[in-house]
């Protein structure tokens, strides 16, 4: 079953409310819900209309009630005359969103918050009015002040949580809004012309200039700057571009202008992929979540025979004693008890949260693709660590070369550089890295073939060159062959990532049991895992191996966290509990894993644990407060404090019901708004002492 | 009525879409929901 997108209540697909957005549909428990959905800006010009007309008479309405006497009259009009006149506009003017909410939920068999406050005010309305017209000249009690005020509060109740929701929206599409609007377009000459953004394909060459925000993902194709990626990535040190470097968008050019080919832009943008799946955590189900889900799915019908029956008991009660006012009273109990349940911030209660977490991570470069991964996130007990490219830098580093007999080691250098210039795999590039250092030019290559899991090989200069290639042992030595000839070697090692130890020590501190699976030597391995201190350790593993290292540990019992990277380790992250797919950064659509870090900063493991253990702590408490005001609520609304305060309260307890229903929605946004200063908080606690936290 | 516990929808036990994973039945709404389930049952089971 579909959830509602603005409330989050459980929504019937047979349901006839639906639209369809971008090719996915979207379902909706109400009418108002929908158009909320569909023009947030004309509803909230409405709805304020709405809500000033309401508190315009009603503030009158609750005067004349509580000023004149009931008997007071200038002719025709009795006070409860002028009451009904003042009352009608809020009745069928600002309550009108409720009762076209409440059609479309019948029709559609179902129960919502406009079913509840449409009954409520109605209910007072009707018998008021009937009171009114049938014994105009007997100064019969009327409830227009409860009809008038409960719409006036729930409104109110509505505006503000339009307000701190938008402010969370807001908070969620910051980078989408920084994005400019227009672009400068280089054509074949050269020239610039001022086009909008929409406009840009696939292709086209732009001219950001510096200061600005780059529009597009792409590649750099002329010029050089250093850009700020720390509003994608978390990470505050400038990024030096050069022809041929990617660029995002949403990231800011520092200072130097960038030609730069169009890769992706508009909806395919990394961007605003992050912006979808933030949007996307709403929709998303946690399984904390699961009682309120229950609540809510059985909420109307409870309350209504929860009203139903308070009423009831008070008007037979109130006859056998002998009371005269059993109707109002009975019809007061009804009216409270419909007014006061919300199933509202029942079903706010997650996806907020959910919402504001999302949109937290993604402002220190971590993505959430799958939302329910969080609360499987706080349970976590082992992280297995792919080693290269997580828990070591992914290109290793050249630590050695040796020369044979005459040949010289730039020559053994150059000669491997000119050959492994056209690879792409990590020992090629720490090759071609070392050569661009030493000011080598790579010699022109032919008949270039790389030979997958052994090296490449390929004419130089006339020569035959080989180079074999070992991706075992993290201190691996390639040897570089001339015309089946040894001439030299090159021996590399992988860095540990800055951070490695702290995250390690960080895991083991909170209880977390620690793994590392490498294709590299049982030597290596053990080495990685002796300097780390990490737990097991699992040495010449396939690719496939990994999969199944995770379902060894579930067996145990363990959840398992796995971090690799988002290619490669594919299989892995999704059988993990938790998959963390690490820093590429630039498909995330399409990468697996539960959750992508967009930078390598490996503190940024450290930062979704806390993000996981405190959005589930305050999904559970939004929940439990929003079920709990609720349970204790109603029946106070029903009649269990009249024994010890007697039937007086009934003359506000109507509005205090409107006042208490239309704050819980807000308070469970406002609730889960503090959500971002305690993760900062325990985030500050956790990486004390540490340097440039991210 | 029962919980696909990949998307937690609701779905009918008469429904074709299901697995049995450790003696009990799972129902899916979707064949991508029953496929995902396959791939990890643990995951999803606890």
């Amino acid at each position: 079953m579909p959830t509602d997108p603005v409330c989050g209540m459980f929504v019937p697909e047979e349901g006839s409310l639906h639209s369809i957005v971008d090719g996915q549909t979207y379902y909706f428990c109400s009418k108002t819900c929908q158009e909320r959905f569909e023009s947030p800006e004309t509803e909230s010009a409405i709805l304020k209309r709405r809500l000033a007309v309401a508190w315009a008479l009603s503030i009158p309405i609750i005067v004349l009630t509580y000023s004149l006497s009931s008997n007071f009259s200038i002719g025709f009009l009795t006070r409860n005359v002028i009451l009904l006149i003042l009352a009608l506009p809020v009745q069928l003017y600002s309550g009108f969103g409720f009762y076209r909410g409440a059609y479309h939920a019948i029709r559609g068999r179902m129960g919502n918050m406009d079913v509840l406050v449409s009954l409520g005010t109605v209910t007072a309305f009707v018998y008021s009015t009937y009171v009114t017209l049938k014994f105009s000249s007997h100064g019969q009690e009327v409830f227009f002040d409860a009809s008038a005020f409960i719409i006036t509060l729930i409104l109110t109740g509505a505006y503000t949580e339009g307000l701190t929701k938008a402010r969370a929206n807001r908070a969620a599409g910051r980078l989408v809004s920084l994005l400019p609007q227009t672009v400068l377009l280089i054509d074949e000459g050269g020239n610039t012309t001022v086009r909008q953004t929409d406009e840009i394909r696939k292709g086209d060459r732009i001219l950001v200039k510096a200061g600005e925000i780059i529009p597009a993902d792409g590649t750099v194709r002329g010029g050089k700057s250093e850009v700020d990626e720390s509003m994608l990535t978390g990470e505050q040190e400038p990024v030096l571009k050069v022809e041929g470097s990617p660029v995002t968008s949403g990231t800011l050019n520092l200072n130097g202008a960038l030609t730069v080919e169009v890769g992706r832009i508009g909806k395919d943008s990394t961007v605003n992929q992050i912006y979808e799946l933030i949007q996307r955590a709403v929709s998303g189900r946690a399984k904390v979540q699961k009682i309120a889900d229950v609540f809510s799915s059985v909420f109307v019908p409870i309350v209504l025979a929860a009203a139903t029956a308070s009423s009831l008991f008070w008007y037979f009660y109130l006859r056998s004693i002998g009371s005269t006012i059993p109707v109002e009273i009975s019809i007061l109990a009804f009216v409270s008890v419909v007014v006061i349940a919300c199933p509202c911030a029942i079903g706010l209660a997650g996806p907020i949260t959910l919402l504001i977490s999302s949109s937290h991570a993604s402002r220190n470069g971590i993505v959430i693709k799958n939302p329910s991964s969080l609360d499987r996130l706080s349970k976590v007990s082992r992280v297995i660590f792919d080693k290269t490219g997580t828990l070591t830098e992914p290109v290793p580093i050249i630590s050695d070369i040796t020369a044979h007999g005459n040949h010289t080691r730039d020559e053994v250098l150059l000669l491997a550089y000119s050959v492994e210039s056209y690879s792409n795999h990590p020992i090629a590039r720490a090759i071609c890295q070392e050569a661009r250092k030493k000011n080598l030019a790579a010699r022109k290559g032919e008949g270039i073939e790389e030979l997958p899991g052994t090296g490449i090989m390929g004419r130089v200069d006339g020569r035959e060159v080989r180079i074999k290639r070992s991706t075992k042992g993290g201190s691996s030595t390639i040897s570089v062959m001339s015309d089946g000839e040894e001439i030299g070697t090159i021996a590399m090692s992988y860095k540990l990532r800055d951070n490695a130890p702290w995250v390690i020590s960080k895991f083991r501190e909170m209880g977390i049991r620690t793994a590392i699976v490498t294709g590299d030597s049982k030597s290596e391995g053990k080495r990685i895992a002796e300097m780390l201190r990490i737990d097991d350790v699992f040495s010449e593993a396939m690719p496939e191996d990994k999969s199944k290292i995770v379902i060894d540990y579930q067996e145990k019992g363990d959840y398992v966290m796995f971090v690799g990277d988002g290619i490669n380790d594919s299989i892995a992250l999704e059988t993990a509990d938790v998959g963390i797919a690490m820093g590429s950064g630039s498909d995330v659509a399409r990468e697996s894993g539960d959750i992508i870090l967009l930078s390598n900063d490996l503190r940024q493991l450290v930062m979704v644990r806390i993000l996981g253990l405190k959005t589930v702590s305050k999904i559970k408490q939004n929940i439990a407060w929003a079920v709990g005001y609720n349970s204790v609520l109603i029946p106070v609304a029903g009649g269990v404090l009249v024994p010890s305060l007697g039937f007086s309260i009934y003359t506000i307890l109507p509005m205090l019901s409107a006042l208490a229903m239309g704050l819980s929605s807000t308070s469970v946004v406002l609730n889960s708004l503090t959500l971002n200063g305690i993760i900062d908080r325990a985030w500050k606690g956790a990486s004390s002492g540490l340097p440039g936290n991210p | 009525m029962a919980i696909d516990v990949i998307c937690g929808m609701k779905v009918k036990e008469d429904t074709n879409i299901r697995s049995e994973f450790k003696g009990k039945t799972y129902y899916f709404c979707s064949e991508h929901c029953k496929k995902e389930f396959d791939r990890n049952p643990i995951k999803y089971t606890r």
